[in-house]
């Protein structure tokens, strides 16, 4: 990196550590196939990450506030399952969405509360969160995936607009809000504020709590948001879907260069991180990388990745 | 008082000897889990071959945990038992099967294979012949023509996948016309094949067909096949419920159909065969079938 001028790219680049190794790993893929840099290509990628880009968006706000949501993954097939039986019940894909959302947000209250009010640690109650959100989907649905290959809902998963596909349409509406909400809002500087030194926050009036709590339901209904955009993709609702879903999420967040630690965080960030998850698994696939390999593979880059991200940022500092 | 206990071991005791000389030859089957269709499936071919062969059967449901299933196989052996039919948790019924045997009783493992060689006999499917099938199958339907395949396999590392993939890597070689384009994995996940399938069909569109190693990745590359717009044909295995509606509906190729309800009354005929001084095949591995939109009706309730 030393031979580098400090152009305005290699400047660009030091003060957004994740957009550099976004840019390396762009650079690499296109360079190891022909048929990565391509517009096709490029719309599955982003429409293939706007599952975990909208789960990964709530989950930025809850690590920030030095929390985790283990539950991410069984929720969405908890709000998918549950909006499905009030599709095939009421016909309605309308009503089976917004119950779905709801139960997203009563979720994530229960998450919510446990952590901002009883004080249990959010590791804990989200972790308890995830059996028992997974136990119902499979105790509502018996257990069995429910299809349906007509309603409205699949515009959501399968629709496009001008040619953009409606999934994308929703994660970009939902990254552009998520942003305004931390960087221009009370509510945004109260999340940056409670993560970063709580006591701090309660001393200077903010309702720690209540904050706490917010961020729990707002990732649970976005979570059940995204559990939308999967059932309408799929067609079907499932009770066992979405496992491992909150490990990447929580790997996204991090690659985003939002700290566990809590305080510190971008919306852009979980964005790119988003991408750079989704290109790493979208280049394995076209260049046909072995299975077993992958996974090793796909650890070494995230890891490389972080260092990367930190060198670059202690460069500029 | 003492005279209704006396009257109580009276019967007991004559309940006791009228099962030992009169009553039908007791066999007793433990089944990992009957929550799960494909082995209620099995047991209820126990059940209905053991009345065809006048057995009397007790069917153990370990509901899936191993501690359950050695509970429930040495109460079993205090019952005078004469055959154990056994569909194993895991490797832990290896030893339960051994202490049957170590008693005289003979032993069928059915569809989990428990230390091939020490039990008297296997009635089951095999993964690495359910992959050498499917290739098999598949040549059969092209009649020599050249076709390039993608492959969608199951979850690294877990058996059943890796002993497919074995199945189907040996067979390739007989088939020069099969040409594999990409291998992948969908971690047997409908959620997650499905952008997996979608990133191959728009590397490889030559791509002819997606042989997937079960039925929820093939639904998944049925979603993405479809969001591209694509015509390819899809094969997955299990037979599911809506995967066997897809193939009805002409969407899913052909899905590939167990049959656990004749691996439950094959270890009962066996049982039998044994019990009348007969030999039985030490391994015997059953046939699947091969489900299209032509023969579902059949496999459809």
């Amino acid at each position: 990196m030393k031979m580098l001028p400090r152009s305005g790219l290699s400047k660009f680049m030091s003060r957004y550590g994740s957009f550099g190794v976004l840019f390396v790993i762009t650079l690499a893929m296109s360079l190891a196939n022909k048929s990565f840099l391509t517009v096709p290509n490029l719309v599955n990628v982003a429409r293939q990450v706007s599952i975990n880009t909208i789960i990964s968006a709530g989950m930025t706000f809850i690590i920030i506030t030095s929390g985790i949501d283990l539950s991410v993954g069984s929720l969405v097939a908890l709000s998918s399952c549950v909006a499905m039986i009030i599709i095939e019940a009421t016909g309605s894909s309308l009503l089976g969405i917004v119950t779905g959302i709801l139960i997203g947000g009563a979720a994530g209250a229960f998450n919510g509360a446990f952590v901002a009010w009883a004080g249990i640690p959010p590791f804990i109650v989200t972790l308890a969160g995830l059996t028992i959100y997974r136990g119902i989907a499979l105790i509502i649905t018996g257990g069995t995936p429910i299809i349906r290959f007509e309603g409205g809902f699949r515009s959501l998963g399968q629709g496009a607009l001008l040619g953009i596909p409606v999934p994308v349409i929703i994660m970009i509406i939902v990254v552009i809000f998520m942003h305004f909400l931390l960087t221009r809002t009370a509510f945004g500087t109260h999340v940056y504020s409670v993560g970063g030194n709580e006591e701090a926050s309660r001393l200077s009036g903010i309702k720690v709590a209540k904050v706490k709590f917010q961020v729990y339901v707002m990732g649970g209904m976005l979570t059940a948001l995204a559990g939308m955009v999967l059932m309408g993709r799929l067609s079907s609702a499932q009770p066992n879907t979405g496992e491992g879903f909150e490990l990447d999420a929580i790997a996204t967040v991090i690659l985003g260069g939002t700290s566990l630690m809590g305080g510190r965080g971008t919306i852009w960030g979980t964005l790119v991180g988003a991408f750079i998850i989704g290109i790493l698994n979208n280049g394995f696939n076209l260049m046909a990388v072995d299975a077993h390999f992958q996974l090793v593979a796909k650890g070494v880059i995230i890891l490389l990745a972080v260092l990367l991200d930190r060198y670059l940022k202690r460069k500029q500092a | 008082m003492k005279g209704k206990k006396l009257l109580l071991i009276a019967a007991a005791l004559l309940l006791t000897t009228s099962t030992l000389f009169a009553a039908p030859p007791l066999i007793a089957f433990s089944v990992s889990t009957t929550s799960n269709p494909f082995y209620a499936t099995m047991a209820q071919g126990v059940k209905d071959e053991a009345k065809v062969l006048g057995f009397d059967v007790i069917v153990l449901d370990a509901q899936n945990k191993i501690e359950k299933q050695v509970a429930d196989v040495e109460d079993a052996l205090t019952k005078n038992i004469k055959v154990l039919l056994i569909n194993g948790v895991d490797d832990g019924a290896i030893p339960l099967a051994l202490k049957a045997l170590a008693k005289g009783i003979p032993v069928m493992a059915l569809q989990r294979n428990l230390n091939q060689g020490n039990m008297t006999a296997f009635i089951g499917t095999n993964n690495v012949v359910l992959g050498e099938q499917l290739i098999h199958w598949y040549a059969s339907t092209l009649g020599g023509r050249v076709s390039k395949v993608l492959i969608l396999t199951g979850t690294p590392g877990a058996a059943s996948s890796e002993d497919r993939i074995k199945g189907i890597n040996a067979t390739l070689p007989k088939y020069p016309n099969i040409q594999v384009l990409a291998s992948q994995t969908g971690y047997y996940d409908r959620a997650k094949s499905l952008p997996v399938a979608e990133n191959m069909l728009l590397r490889f569109p030559e791509a002819e067909a997606i042989l997937c190693l079960n039925d929820e990745m093939a639904m998944g590359a049925l979603a993405a096949a479809s969001s591209m717009n694509k015509k390819v044909k899809i094969t997955g295995m299990d037979a599911n419920p809506d995967a066997l509606k897809a193939v009805a509906e002409g969407k899913l190729y052909m899905t590939i159909a167990l049959p656990p309800y004749d691996i439950g009354r094959i270890g009962v005929q066996f049982a039998k065969d044994i019990l009348d001084g007969k030999q039985v095949q030490a391994m015997k591995i059953m046939d699947v079938s091969f489900v299209t939109e032509q023969n579902v009706g059949q496999f459809r309730k």
